[in-house]
């Protein structure tokens, strides 16, 4: 009967588990002691029965589903935060639509958001003191064009002296004319600023005589020296389109994240 | 086993260790034959071990954060083997309920399985001795403490060296070598007792060189 120690180090033999010296040595040993060798040949003819076992085919797949191991696709996580966004660009949608309506409805309103607009006309004529006449004569020319489109081509056109300088020269005489007699250049600043805004001095409205919705073009178009052409209501409008898309895409995502 | 080439395993676990179960499922398909045959011989039969294999593949993916590297496929094993030894455990809880499934002999729907992999060109008789053979090798299995089986398992029917092994069950190499040696001793008398005369001639006259 061959003893525990003997047989683990045979098992360890017949899978090339052993170091090389202790290998050498037990092959010594099979050589000699046959009890050893038949113990041998019992463990390779169990390795080999078991072996010859044939593999089992699962009899299904075991792949799992989420609702095995309670996992939650991506997708419905993000529904919520699809939600909660929706919501804020609806609302928002919703006060900035108020508020063009407030804002082409009424001329009142009209004329009071346009009321900075003008000061800045002032800040930026006064700013101009030093500048020669028929360029500060070009600036009031705004009025004397009473359609938006034309207003912003007549402005464009004034950045070009030799094309808009002769259009530009009737209203000034105007001025001139009203405000009696002075030097023709420089002008003064308080003459400037008459011309530049009609509404606030009793004197450039008879001049100029706009309209009142002229008047509130002419403040809307005056700032036309400046590079940005776009009016209040044309901004609005597009931060209301902006924000009527960024909301049906939001409404879509949710509507998606919440189906799957 | 042979691994799919296109398969990237380090980048399947890292994925399933992000929660994408799809990776993980990948995983499943790679390693389900050999997890599902170590419940087997573990189990004894089919359907203890289906539940096995279930079970581990669901604890695999509820705890593969824990998973350091190695050898994925003995992380596996263990798992597998926890599970089969849980399930043995409650057994023994139940006896009267389980007590035919742990001496089963394999017949029905297992054999079927089994038969389904036996060479074409093999006769009638042959498949048919064969199969007698396997039922009497898994009987003596069933019959050895489950420690002892399941490195057998892992080493003969898996092929798995001792060190995915030691893995396999959490001990040391000496801890598998002893095992496997009285594995093998009890295995030897077993056979020598129950199936001798249905041995083959390979594995009954054989002399060794």
């Amino acid at each position: 009967m061959t003893n525990p120690r003997d047989v683990e180090l045979l098992s360890a033999y017949i899978d090339r588990q052993l170091p090389a010296a202790e290998q050498a040595r037990l092959e010594t040993r099979l050589a000699r002691e046959p009890e050893l060798k038949q113990t041998l040949i019992e463990l390779r003819r169990v390795q080999r029965a078991v072996r010859s076992l044939p593999q089992v085919k699962p009899p299904r797949s075991f792949t799992l589903k989420p609702n095995q191991v309670g996992a939650r696709s991506p997708w419905p996580q993000l529904f919520p935060v699809f939600r909660l966004a929706t919501t804020f660009a609806a609302l928002a949608l919703v006060i900035l639509m108020t508020r063009d309506l407030m804002v082409t409805s009424s001329p009142t309103s009209q004329a009071e958001q346009a009321a900075p607009q003008a000061a800045l006309v002032q800040e930026t004529i006064g700013s101009l003191t030093e500048t020669p006449a028929p360029e500060i004569a070009m600036l009031s020319s705004a009025p004397a064009i009473t359609e938006s489109v034309a207003a912003a081509d007549a402005a464009n056109k004034t950045t070009e002296p030799a094309a808009g300088g002769a259009v530009a020269m009737e209203p000034f005489s105007a001025t001139v004319g009203a405000t009696g007699p002075q030097p023709p250049a420089p002008v003064s600043s308080d003459t400037a600023r008459s011309a530049a805004n009609p509404t606030l001095t009793p004197s450039a409205t008879e001049v100029s005589s706009p309209t009142p919705e002229e008047a509130v073009l002419d403040q809307a178009q005056a700032p036309t020296a400046n590079p940005t052409p776009a009016s209040p209501e044309s901004g609005l409008r597009g931060w209301v389109i902006g924000l009527a898309l960024l909301t049906v895409l939001l409404t879509l995502a949710t509507w998606l994240t919440r189906q799957r | 086993m042979v691994r799919s080439p296109s398969m990237d395993e380090p980048a399947l676990i890292r994925e399933a260790q992000r929660g994408d179960l799809d990776s993980f499922n990948r995983l499943v398909l790679e390693y389900q034959t050999p997890v599902y045959n170590l419940a087997y011989r573990i189990m004894g039969e089919g359907d203890s071990a289906s539940d096995a294999t279930q079970d581990a593949f669901i604890s695999a993916y509820k705890n593969i954060g824990y998973y350091r590297g190695g050898s994925f496929k003995a992380w596996l094993m263990r798992i597998v083997t926890n599970a089969c030894y849980d399930e043995l455990r409650r057994r023994k809880r139940r006896p009267a309920a389980s007590l035919e499934a742990l001496t089963v002999v394999n017949e029905g729907p297992d054999a079927e399985a089994e038969a389904s992999l036996v060479a074409k060109d093999e006769s009638p008789e042959d498949h048919a001795q064969r199969q007698e053979l396997a039922a009497q090798i898994q009987n003596c299995l069933n019959h050895l403490p489950e420690d002892m089986r399941s490195v057998v398992v892992m080493c003969d029917v898996l092929g798995m060296d001792y060190a995915e092994i030691a893995t396999g069950i959490g001990s040391a190499l000496g801890t598998v070598k002893s095992r496997l040696s009285r594995a093998r001793a009890r295995l030897r008398d077993c056979l020598r007792d129950q199936a001798g005369e249905l041995l083959p001639a390979a594995f009954r006259l054989e002399t060794e060189a």
